[in-house]
């Protein structure tokens, strides 16, 4: 079915190029129904001197080492193939001394636990791994699955912030972080009151909440609340606290990076809930992955298997017919995990609904959750810690 | 290095005091006369009206001093918005009063059919090959304004903001000053670039 | 070229921000301080902030809110609530407010508006009114938040605030406001038509395309955002770039 040149598949206005619909933030299409995205792809591919960048980052890294600290420098970690690859870069290329700092979201499943627990082995690092107040956490999560339609804010908030506080606690100045994300035109500095973290934070980390406003909503005291509270300015400069993402210095090239962690580390891949079936590297450390794209499918219509036909559309692994056929035959089936998070949260599923689908963004159409086929349970699920108590209380909040 | 800032209104100048404690300047808020004299750069900085802020700093007894710094001693000064109209001879805001003059031209009411009086908003300000307004991300800055500088030399004139079929005067220079009808403190990352590069170019 | 103005709302009760449904069951949507540098840093092109109980309270705006935004942001800031003189206006501004926005007492006094801005410039001046829409498809004037009927016809008050020198409009269609069922766009073509100053539009805004036709078939300057920033998950960065990409002249976030 066309209009204006533009394509409507399987319910939404999509890209005639590749398959992103409207719902995806910040696309528009042109009179042949093409994405701005698919315009801009040839042309993002800009020359970096990436001799010169890497020339930077070594300067960076003899500043570091010259200090003789107790640690050169902190690399934050979740044990996912960025921050894994990361921290082997840090340790064996680049042989820096790094204090790991891990954010403990709460859901880290089996294979990652092991992935994690090998690649310290192997590497030989001292890690600090900090779990914040579950009962914090849980009102967290509906808080933001409330407000915002995203149940993680705990995690973007904590992965973030609490690096940095260690970082001013320890007065241990250079954080290491993985890919870049976007554009990041020159490594940290606080001249530029938009290369700052904090404003980084502020505008597209913590969707639109800082502690302070979710303490009030939760009623809990701001203290309640410090792992997820992002240090001023004044104390990093104290510290002189500088973060990069290694991604700025290196050429990103993932597959690479998951064959080195694969035979340096041993790292596993693991099957997610709604991706392609069969084991893969990407977005494996959480439980919830499937019940975030299970959410935003429900938001905006489509989810993860869309992105990534796109992405093999891009690249000429698949034509855009195939790439239709994947996503009607993979999307849009209601997660096994919900049952788990449920129980943990204390939520009934149809309260999880109607918050859910109260965040629909036009245009997308509003899905019943009771015409959904439901998905395959991950081979983990059932080893994934329960609680009684939880198991017990579930559904009569 | 010190930086004072003139307050020639009842308004608050903390926007301007906090953009520049951003780049770690000392910045000091000028109360006498004696704070003029001990500051390696001054802004003029404030909202209100032209006769009002004249005769406010004629009774803080800050005028002549000004005046004298600036005319003989070459003392930079960054004038905004407002402070930029006290660089003319003369503003019809308020009845006829004079400026400093540091700067022929005059200040007149914003008028025109096709546009809207107070220009308020964010507009584009387009920079004639100045240092200045490099290094910027957006080019857009912040203004409020019904009255307008137009200067009698246009080769003071360093940028412009096309508004309807006109353009308005959006920066001028001359010498040890710097004028803008914007206002840098209130123009997020821009306006403090902005900033930083004038408070560069004065020093 | 000016942008169009996205301007995110904030209703300030005690030291909270509170967000309700045509001005009633209000919740609470976060800290004023907290919430003004999260849109900051998106790229809000001004913020407004109102004290929805001063008026009611027989008081003005809490100025040291101002004056603490004021510190941490480097955006506009239009502040209101209570406001009555030149004393209660000089307090905001010495507070830091780079305009101050008048309601209640703008609709029961328009002359206060002449007196305010041959005091602080036209431009400091902003008249804010409420309106209701009627059965018969015409609009009604509310002040006190909501609470209290004024018989003037909103044509009146306007062009008498308009020639007591108001330097902005802004109008909150009641009907509309928190239902995130779009922009009263007929009331405000009309009000387009009657007012040659700068003119924000506000009340209902829940999607996209909402801007769009507002900026597209209205040509207000600007729109005033409320509940569809603080318990959606939209914001400033994603609705800019919407804006952009169907031709609306927006300052990128």
């Amino acid at each position: 079915m066309k209009s204006n040149g533009r394509q409507i598949n399987l319910g939404l206005e999509r890209c005639s190029k590749c398959v992103l619909p409207i719902t995806w933030e910040t696309i528009y299409y042109d009179e042949d129904g093409v994405c701005n995205i698919c315009k801009n792809w040839n042309t993002k591919q800009h020359v970096i001197d990436w001799h010169k960048r890497q020339g930077q980052l070594l300067k960076i890294f003899e500043e570091a080492k010259a200090k003789k600290l107790a640690y050169d420098c902190i690399v934050p970690f979740s044990g996912g193939k960025d921050s894994t690859y990361t921290l082997w870069a840090i340790v064996k290329k680049y042989g820096l001394k790094p204090l790991v700092v891990s954010f403990d979201h709460g859901f880290y499943r089996p294979i990652t636990i092991a992935n994690r627990t090998r690649t310290f082995h192997r590497l030989g690092v001292d890690v600090i791994t900090f779990t914040p107040d579950w009962q914090i956490v849980k009102r967290l999560m509906v808080e933001a699955l409330f407000r915002k339609g995203d149940f993680c804010w705990h995690c973007h908030a904590g992965v973030f912030a609490y690096p940095m506080q260690i970082a001013v606690k320890f007065g241990i100045p250079l954080l290491i972080w993985g890919e870049a994300s976007g554009e990041y035109a020159a490594y940290y500095n606080y001249e530029d009151l938009e290369e700052t973290d904090e404003w980084k934070f502020n505008r597209r980390t913590v969707l639109g909440l800082r502690a302070e406003d979710m303490a009030g909503f939760i009623g809990a005291e701001l203290r309640d609340l410090t792992p997820f509270i992002y240090p001023t300015k004044e104390e990093l400069e104290k510290v002189g606290v500088k973060s990069l993402p290694l991604g700025h210095f290196v050429s990103w090239d993932v597959k690479k990076h998951v064959e080195i962690i694969q035979k340096e580390l041993g790292w596993q891949k693991d099957e997610i809930e709604s991706g392609f079936p069969g084991p893969t590297y990407e977005k494996i450390e959480c439980m919830f992955t499937g019940l975030r794209d299970y959410i935003k499918y429900l938001k905006r219509g489509f989810a993860r298997i869309t992105h990534l036909t796109t992405l093999d559309i891009r690249h000429g692994r698949m034509t855009r017919e195939e790439a239709l056929k994947f996503i009607k035959k993979y999307e849009g089936k209601k997660p096994r995990s919900l049952e788990v998070f449920l129980e943990y949260v204390g939520m009934t599923e149809e309260e999880f609904h109607r918050m859910s689908l109260s965040h629909l963004i036009p245009p997308a159409k509003l899905i019943d959750p009771k015409s959904m086929p439901i998905g395959k349970k991950l081979w983990d699920q059932d080893v994934w810690f329960r609680d009684p108590i939880s198991k017990n209380k579930a559904g009569k909040k | 290095m010190n930086i004072g800032i003139v307050n020639y209104s009842i308004g608050n100048v903390g926007s301007v005091y906090s953009a520049l404690e951003f780049y770690h300047y000392n910045v000091r808020l000028v109360d006498e006369p004696q704070v003029i004299k001990n500051s390696d750069l001054i802004v003029l900085a404030g909202v209100g009206n032209f006769s009002t802020a004249t005769s406010r700093l004629k009774n803080l007894k800050l005028w002549e001093t000004i005046d004298y710094y600036v005319r003989e001693k070459k003392k930079p000064l960054l004038g905004i918005c407002l402070g930029m109209q006290l660089f003319a001879d003369s503003s019809s805001e308020g009845g006829n009063n004079p400026g400093f003059g540091w700067i022929k031209g005059r200040v007149k009411k914003l008028e025109g059919k096709d546009i809207q009086v107070p220009h308020m908003g964010w507009s584009k300000v387009e920079p004639a090959g100045t240092k200045l307004f490099h290094g910027l991300r957006y080019g857009f800055f912040y203004y409020m304004h019904s009255y307008h500088f137009v200067p009698d030399d246009p080769k003071v004139i360093l940028a412009k903001t096309p508004y309807g079929m006109a353009d308005l005067v959006a920066c001028v220079k001359k010498e040890n000053i710097i004028g803008v009808q914007f206002h840098p403190e209130k123009s997020q990352g821009d306006g403090l670039r902005f900033l930083k590069n004038a408070i560069e170019e004065l020093l | 070229m000016i942008a169009k103005r996205i301007i995110p709302l904030f209703l300030l009760r005690g030291d909270r921000l509170v967000k309700g449904t045509r001005f009633k069951n209000h919740i609470d949507v976060g800290d004023p301080i907290s919430q003004a540098m999260i849109y900051d840093a998106q790229g809000a092109d001004e913020i407004i902030i109102l004290d929805i109980d001063a008026t009611s309270q027989g008081r003005t705006i809490n100025t040291s809110i101002i004056s603490e935004i004021i510190r941490k942001c480097r955006l506009p800031i239009a502040a209101g609530g209570g406001i009555k003189s030149i004393a209660d206006a000089r307090k905001c501004f010495h507070a830091g407010a780079d305009k101050i926005i008048v309601n209640t007492q703008a609709v029961l006094n328009p002359s206060l508006i002449r007196v305010l801005a041959d005091e602080f410039g036209s431009q400091s001046v902003v008249v804010a009114m409420d309106l209701l829409r009627t059965q018969k498809g015409k609009y009604d004037i509310y002040v006190r938040c909501g609470t209290q009927k004024v018989k003037d016809s909103f044509e009146q008050i306007l062009s008498q605030v308009i020639k007591c020198g108001a330097g902005e409009i802004v109008i909150t269609a009641i009907q509309q406001e928190g239902t995130l069922g779009g922009f009263d766009i007929d009331l405000y073509k009309k009000l387009r038509a009657i007012i040659p100053i700068p003119f924000i539009a506000s009340g209902g805004v829940g999607s996209y395309d909402h801007m769009v036709d507002l900026f597209k078939i209205t040509g207000c300057d600007g729109c005033g955002v409320g509940k569809m920033l603080f318990l959606r998950d939209y914001d400033i960065v994603r609705i800019k770039s919407y804006l952009k990409g169907r031709f609306v002249a927006v300052r990128d976030a």
